[in-house]
């Protein structure tokens, strides 16, 4: 039995050897104090999410960030999926283990900072080490936390948009939504397209977070309170389903049916990117996958992106989705984290490479430069310059808070398909909705 | 019809007007064994389709370009191409999907080692042995059973960032070494009891001792629960995909599963026919081990050790 036990311990020994060679070492080396003059050097991690593209891309600004810091290694990590990257980061917080500098969004950044995973970015503003002169204030201002310190520099704008085949709506004789469209008009308008094409105009939103946030911010409220507390009541959910439910049942959107069998579908696959509907609520940053895809399957037709409807100002319901960079509480490298940072926001090379992959770049000096560049698509541009006049829109601030994933986006979808298949709930599916709101935000 | 006469000693049989059992069903248009088989056939063909449809259409779509996929229902419509297979295949600084298949399979290898070694010796324990606190120790396994995911996995993710294994596989593999798979371990528990002890009792007179009854009479006997583990451990950890996200950082050390979502981005641009590609040869290791083993677990059930 010993020789045995011998014999099993030789044998499995260079397995555990082999399966802790396979790590690499995660050990990072402390760098000067911040604001100190000695340039960074050492280790940083950087989590990040994206497809295929976006890790090419990003890869491509630490290659150059390489360069200009040869002394400092970048390791990034990329998660293809939206969902799965907050389940890593949220263990990951709770473990205390999150990358140096981990990918944050506004709509998400509560989560985090309020339970003190990431670390206050303030000094490192204030001393330079971090330049936001070229970010208009009111984006850097969005990463702010609760408690009024800065724990995300936002580098790029996503906002919600009504993309639209302009040269299907040409063909029906139709106008294209001017500016300050309302709701009542998007309504009338979807019914003029559906009743001269025969087939649904717009696919089923009601289920979707970024459009029930431009009727709460075009109804006088919004999402979340600057409190964090949940700001959008049950009326205005309720109204909000009404109007949707108005669509379906006039035929001007798709089914409810077809709502639920889109609800995963990725862009490519939407109706509007294969032609079969000519318009849809989706994500600005997405026109030129729609148009590529539509150039495949359709050569000829033009997709343009239009903001959100507006109130009766004339202000439309957008609301910025800001992405940007944090420097976690657990990391040991801040003067390198904060080097790497800086060089994402400012450097001019690496916005060229990064091409706003990730919403609109919000530095207005790359921004400018993208703009005039050959090697970004005529629709990104058009992107670009829906992001440039909603900017100058002065928009109101959003605020979000807790469980903006949990609430706003997962019991949304299950509340909106309950009421979608028994519309006689409405009233009573929004007010369990938002009580179910207010006890996951604890507020 | 003859009349009975008394007294005559012979039985005569009184007629009766036949009346035929009236049939709930009509009758079949046809006895012939071959029609039978035919029918029988086409129905378990008809429902064999229907239950691969979704992969049939994976597999046709694996082969149209990002913009064709899902545009149609029946296969084999539409334009064709394998340049979401070349473009999948093609190593990039991305995504290396080939080092991605070596990195899963030497996972499932391991975990199956793992758990069949610690399942089938605690599984021996269990069903056979008596020990101090065995009752106690068998309902925590019952136990683990019942703990969902979410309950273990910040404190698991805890315990191995302090055991220095993030980033390495260790966390994926050690774990099957240490018998957590509850469920391997209670299948295992419950075959052994099926097992008769005769043959225990014989090994013991010829002079085995515990370890020597499992090896040389239980072990063997086990092959159809060892079949099933080594199957659906394979399965489990070619498909794990919340371990891998969790544990591995590294992109060159990503399992098939997390190369396969790097095909997708809701907040960019997708490749869904590559994606599809990828996860038709991704299913081919799992159909290749699945045929293996399962011939070892029919030749287990055929076999019972007496004569």
């Amino acid at each position: 039995m010993k020789r045995r036990t011998l014999v099993t311990t030789i044998a499995f020994a260079p397995l555990v050897g082999a399966l802790t060679a396979c790590g690499s070492s995660t050990a990072t080396n402390p760098a000067s104090a911040p604001g100190g003059s000695a340039a960074p050097s050492g280790d940083i991690s950087f989590a990040f999410w994206g497809g295929q593209q976006r890790v090419e891309r990003t890869q491509a600004v630490i290659d150059l960030f390489h360069k200009a810091f040869p002394d400092v290694t970048v390791t990034p990590t990329a998660t293809g999926d939206f969902n799965a990257y907050w389940q890593q980061s949220t263990v990951q917080a709770a473990g205390n283990n999150m990358a140096s500098v981990p990918q944050m969004q506004n709509r998400t950044l509560a989560d985090y900072a309020d339970r003190g995973a990431l670390a206050p970015l303030d000094d490192l503003v204030a001393s330079g080490a971090i330049d936001v002169s070229n970010i208009p204030k009111s984006v850097v201002a969005s990463g702010r936390g609760k408690d009024g310190k800065q724990y995300m520099i936002p580098y790029g704008a996503a906002f919600a948009s009504l993309m639209v085949d302009t040269t299907v709506i040409g063909k029906l004789g139709l106008e294209l939504p001017p500016e300050g469209y309302t709701w009542e008009w998007l309504s009338d308008w979807l019914g003029q397209i559906s009743k001269k094409s025969g087939a649904p105009a717009i696919n089923v939103f009601g289920g979707t977070s970024d459009e029930l946030e431009a009727w709460a911010r075009t109804h006088g409220e919004q999402l979340y309170n600057d409190d964090g507390t949940v700001g959008v009541t049950a009326g205005t959910v309720a109204g909000f389903w009404n109007y949707m439910m108005g669509l379906i049942g006039s035929g001007k959107s798709q089914s409810a049916q077809a709502g639920v069998e889109q609800q995963k579908l990725p862009i490519e696959q939407q109706p509007i990117s294969q032609g079969k509907a000519p318009t849809m609520f989706w994500p600005a940053n997405a026109v030129a996958t729609v148009q590529s895809t539509l150039d495949t399957i359709t050569p000829g037709h033009e997709i343009q992106v239009f903001p959100m409807p507006s109130e009766s100002e004339g202000v439309p319901g957008n609301a910025l989705w800001l992405s940007g960079l944090s420097i976690s509480k657990n990391c040991n490298n801040v003067p390198a984290a904060a080097a790497f940072i800086n060089f994402f926001l400012n450097d001019k090379d690496g916005a060229l490479a990064f091409q706003s992959d990730n919403g609109v770049t919000t530095n207005t000096v790359n921004l400018g430069a993208l703009l005039a560049a050959s090697t970004i698509s005529d629709a990104m541009k058009k992107q670009m310059n829906l992001y440039k006049t909603l900017s100058g829109m002065n928009l109101p601030p959003s605020y979000y808070g807790k469980a903006m994933a949990q609430v706003f986006q997962q019991n949304l979808i299950s509340a909106f398909q309950s009421v979608s298949f028994a519309p006689g709930t409405v009233d009573s599916t929004a007010a369990q909705f938002i009580k179910d709101a207010k006890q996951a935000t604890g507020k | 019809m003859t009349t009975p006469q008394p007294g005559m000693g012979q039985t005569v049989e009184v007629g009766v007007a036949e009346t035929k059992p009236s049939r709930l069903l009509p009758r079949r248009a046809s006895k012939s064994r071959a029609v039978q088989a035919i029918a029988r056939h086409a129905v378990t063909i008809a429902i064999v389709i229907i239950m691969l449809y979704p992969v049939i259409w994976m597999v046709d779509n694996s082969f149209k370009p990002n913009a064709f996929v899902g545009r149609t229902l029946l296969p084999l419509q539409g334009p064709f191409t394998l340049k979401n297979y070349i473009s999948g295949l093609t190593p990039r600084a991305s995504l290396n999907i080939g080092v991605s298949f070596l990195n899963s399979f030497i996972i499932g290898v391991l975990s199956v080692i793992g758990n069949l070694f610690a399942c089938s010796l605690v599984g021996y324990a269990f069903g056979r042995l008596e020990f101090a606190g065995k009752r106690i120790l068998f309902t925590i396994l019952i136990g683990m059973l019942l703990l969902p995911y979410q309950v273990t996995i910040v404190p698991q993710y805890i315990l191995f960032h302090q055991l220095g294994w993030l980033n390495t596989y260790l966390p994926l593999v050690v774990p099957k070494y240490l018998a957590t798979d509850a469920f391997f371990v209670y299948l295992m528990v419950q075959f052994v009891r099926g097992l008769p002890r005769d043959l225990d009792e014989a090994a013991r007179i010829d002079g085995c001792g515990d370890f020597g009854v499992f090896w040389r009479i239980i072990l063997p006997l086990l092959s159809p629960a060892i079949a099933t583990t080594a199957t659906f451990t394979f399965i489990h950890a070619w498909n794990d995909f919340l371990g891998p996200r969790l544990y591995i950082s590294d992109m060159n050390k990503y399992t098939v599963s997390q190369a396969l979502v790097q095909f997708i981005d809701s907040t960019g641009q997708s490749s869904v026919g590559g994606l599809f590609a990828m996860a038709t040869l991704s299913v081919i290791p799992l159909i290749g081990f699945f045929l293996a083993t399962q011939r070892w677990l029919t030749e287990g059930i055929a076999t019972t050790g007496f004569k």
